[in-house]
């Protein structure tokens, strides 16, 4: 049966052309649907050259705010005016900064959460609901089974699902499709592939950072009256 | 005009069996006045050992010692027979409880109060007669009822339809009349002088007395007699008073033993908002509160109140939303009865959802989302953002309640509806992203309705607190702010030491306030930290001047 479907170029290309077969070459073939991430330097290297849908990334950083939501903005402007969802942000959402960021106001949820376990099942039901396009989700703690419950529905809601942790914990094994570490130069985002679809991991992606304000894309997004934040 | 009248012989008997399913015994339900108690119905069992309707009670006693009595209650009956009107008026929208003449003939067992609802008018709906009479028997099984059923061209005709024959179906005049001609003159319900005078001149079926010449008969029987045989044929229209659905929710269900387990209520609770959702389909209305309850030995009930954000109905949402409030919700003892009110009912208009559009699953639009979020998380925890035109920057940002989230999230279609030429104030955000020059609604909710001219919805907090309680300010309906502003800010500035800090921009000078008390002068600074990221923070000015960490770019 095999031998068969093998022996005409057509069904090659077809079989080859299959998402889950891995031919060893970087950046294989990947049908599944991605979001730009607003980084020429990143998207080179992310297989389908964007963020996947539908996918939980995990991403560690050293300290909250080190970042990770300057990181992604681009991505998440260019999806508005989905909704996303911020659950458990480590400080208080500061409106007229992401409004200057490109983030229609109206549309961003702001989930503060008590217990741990209640963190876990509201970014369980955000992800899988397809209500959010991106929920970004600061956990305390996060078990093993609980990631792979936020992967799960991340798949099931087609949304992408974003979950930072601290670099401590990059030595223990993750559910997630894509691990990410960010670390902040004074002059760059530092970008590390730990693992990904598709790839062995392990690129390294350096990032401007523009001088005056945290999102570099702002100036091309918002137009001219904004130029002048963007310095 | 066709109408359907249930007939229920068994109504005391039944509501005795409801009160005590468990109960086996014969069984005999007493009437009259406590000195001359009498027979008014008797089961099965008690039926064997000869106790009959109409017997007097010690002689009923006698025949069957371990006679189980059970006062007849017209209250309770009443409220059994609305239950009924209740979950009929789903079938037609005419429905009329009590048959008029038994208040009369309050001795004669066989004469009980039912109800007339008309059918013609429905008989599409449910695929003709048969499937009528399908869904009043389907209704009486779920209440665990018995009743004749009869149908006939006028209300008078179908209670006596249904009193001679359980399933009499009589559909023309012409059978009108054939039945009238062979049913026995009792139940044509007459006051008892007239009966007795017309069955001692012979007379024992209703035909014949309608063949008598009329103003013999006119003479002889009351003008309220005659004017009940008209109504019998339709020669004089019978105007009944309509069953109208009551503006309130409340039932109440008592535990058969105390419960302190909240799992343990789940099913209870679930009875009775399966009720509640009975009742609001039937009455065609919504919900967006409602309050369960519990009643405990030797304290003071509690109350759990679970607020909604859209009017709802369904009871499998009711029951998930309540489930998630229970779990929250401490109780200071075992639960000894349980009961859910809904005091304010509002029109609903179900979710319209488009046929061929892919993504429509219950679980996908946003409301119900939230629902669930509020009602595991608390009513505080969802949260959305609002700028605010104000220099200080601490107050320049406002939580929303978790109900802007849902009035942005309308579209634009509504804006159109309800054009009534006021002054609508923008809302800043939108501005840009709108991008048809077309204002957007004001977050602050001060229409009494919305577009669909549905009621706008209560908000369970006060309107004029935002999501974190704290007071309301207006929203700002500028363009954003220039400076550069980070995303996250502290609750509160943290002292920070600026030695290992390299800067980036500033001082921004930030001074306002003096009037109100919350005076503040600062200067503004863009730097990155030893950790490399880029913070906010400002030095105060005047005598001793410190160093604060107020935001994070990040």
């Amino acid at each position: 049966m095999l031998v068969t479907a093998l022996s005409t170029p057509l069904a090659l290309q077809t079989l080859l052309a299959h998402p889950a077969l891995w031919r060893g070459s970087p950046l294989a073939n990947d049908a599944r649907p991605v979001l730009a991430t607003g980084w020429p330097q990143l998207d080179a290297v992310l297989p389908g050259a964007g963020w996947p849908l539908g996918s939980l990334i995990e991403v560690a950083i050293a300290a909250p705010g080190s970042g990770e939501c300057a990181l992604f903005l681009p991505a998440l402007v260019a999806a508005s005016p989905a909704p996303m969802a911020l659950i458990d942000p480590p400080f208080l959402p500061y409106a007229p900064g992401w409004q200057q960021a490109g983030i229609d106001l109206s549309q961003l949820w702001w989930v503060s959460v008590g217990a741990e376990r209640d963190g876990w099942w509201a970014a369980e039901q955000i992800l899988r609901s397809r209500v959010c396009r991106a929920v970004l989700f600061w956990p305390q703690r996060l078990t093993d089974h609980a990631e792979r419950r936020l992967q799960l529905a991340a798949v099931a809601g087609g949304s992408i699902g974003l979950c930072f942790r601290s670099q401590a914990e990059l030595d223990r094994p993750s559910p997630a499709p894509l691990r990410l570490c960010l670390a902040a130069t004074p002059t760059h985002w530092q970008v590390d592939l730990l693992k990904c679809r598709g790839r062995s991991g392990g690129a390294r992606v350096l990032l401007p950072r523009s001088a005056g304000s945290a999102v570099p894309t702002l100036a091309g997004v918002r137009g001219d009256s904004l130029a002048r934040v963007g310095g | 005009m066709l109408w359907l009248a249930l007939h229920l012989p068994q109504l005391a008997l039944d509501l005795a069996r409801h009160a005590a399913p468990a109960e086996t015994r014969a069984l005999a339900i007493s009437a009259g006045a406590a000195q001359r108690l009498w027979v008014y119905a008797a089961n099965a069992e008690a039926r064997a050992l000869g106790v009959q309707a109409g017997q007097k009670l010690t002689a009923a006693q006698a025949i069957c010692p371990d006679l189980r009595i059970v006062r007849r209650s017209r209250v309770r009956e009443h409220q059994a027979l609305g239950q009924l009107a209740a979950c009929l008026y789903r079938i037609s929208a005419e429905v009329s409880v009590g048959g008029g003449a038994d208040d009369r003939v309050d001795g004669n067992a066989a004469v009980a109060t039912g109800i007339v609802l008309e059918v013609a008018a429905s008989r599409r709906l449910f695929a003709g007669g048969v499937g009528i009479v399908a869904a009043v028997r389907a209704v009486l099984v779920e209440l665990d009822m018995g009743a004749q059923i009869g149908i006939a061209p006028t209300p008078a005709a179908a209670e006596l339809a249904a009193r001679f024959a359980d399933g009499t179906q009589v559909l023309s005049r012409q059978a009108l009349l054939r039945l009238l001609d062979t049913a026995p003159l009792a139940l044509a319900a007459l006051s008892a002088d007239s009966q007795a005078l017309l069955a001692g001149s012979g007379l024992q079926r209703i035909g014949e007395v309608l063949r008598l010449p009329r103003p013999a008969l006119a003479r002889r029987i009351g003008a309220a007699d005659l004017c009940r045989l008209d109504q019998l044929t339709g020669a004089r229209a019978d105007c009944r008073v309509l069953y109208q659905p009551p503006r309130r929710f409340a039932r109440s269900l008592e535990m058969p033993a105390p419960l302190t387990d909240t799992q343990s209520l789940w099913f209870p609770l679930q009875r009775l908002l399966r009720d509640l959702g009975l009742f609001l389909a039937a009455s065609d209305r919504g919900i967006q509160q409602f309050e369960v309850i519990f009643s405990h030995v030797g304290q003071a009930p509690s109350r759990m109140s679970v607020g909604l954000l859209q009017v709802e109905r369904d009871a499998a949402v009711l029951f998930e939303l309540a489930k998630e409030r229970l779990a929250r919700q401490s109780l200071p003892g075992a639960t000894l009865a349980l009961a859910v009110c809904a005091e304010t009912l509002l029109p609903f208009a179900p979710m319209q959802t488009d046929l061929l559009s892919p993504s429509t699953t219950v679980g996908d639009c946003p409301e119900r989302l939230l629902e669930r979020l509020r009602a595991r998380l608390g009513d505080a925890a969802i949260c959305g953002l609002g700028r605010i035109d104000e220099h200080r920057p601490e107050l320049a940002s406002a939580a929303l309640a978790g109900q802007h989230l849902l009035d942005q999230r309308r579209p634009a279609a509504d804006e159109s509806m309800d054009g009534r030429g006021r002054p609508r104030r923008e809302l800043a955000a939108d501005e840009s992203m709108d991008g048809r020059g077309r204002p957007r609604r004001e977050l602050a909710a001060d229409e009494s309705r919305d577009g669909r001219g549905r009621p706008r919805r209560e908000l369970a907090a006060d309107e004029s607190r935002d999501g974190r309680g704290r007071p309301r300010r207006e929203l700002a309906a500028g363009p954003p702010v220039l400076s550069p502003r980070p995303n996250w800010l502290l609750a509160t500035p943290q002292p920070i030491n600026v030695d290992g800090l390299h800067w980036h921009s500033g001082p921004e000078r930030i001074e306002s306030g003096w009037w109100d008390g919350g005076d503040c002068r600062r200067d503004y600074f863009v730097a990155t930290d030893s950790k490399g990221r880029r913070v906010w923070v400002f030095r105060t000015l005047g005598k001793g001047a410190d160093w604060y960490l107020h935001g994070v770019f990040g």
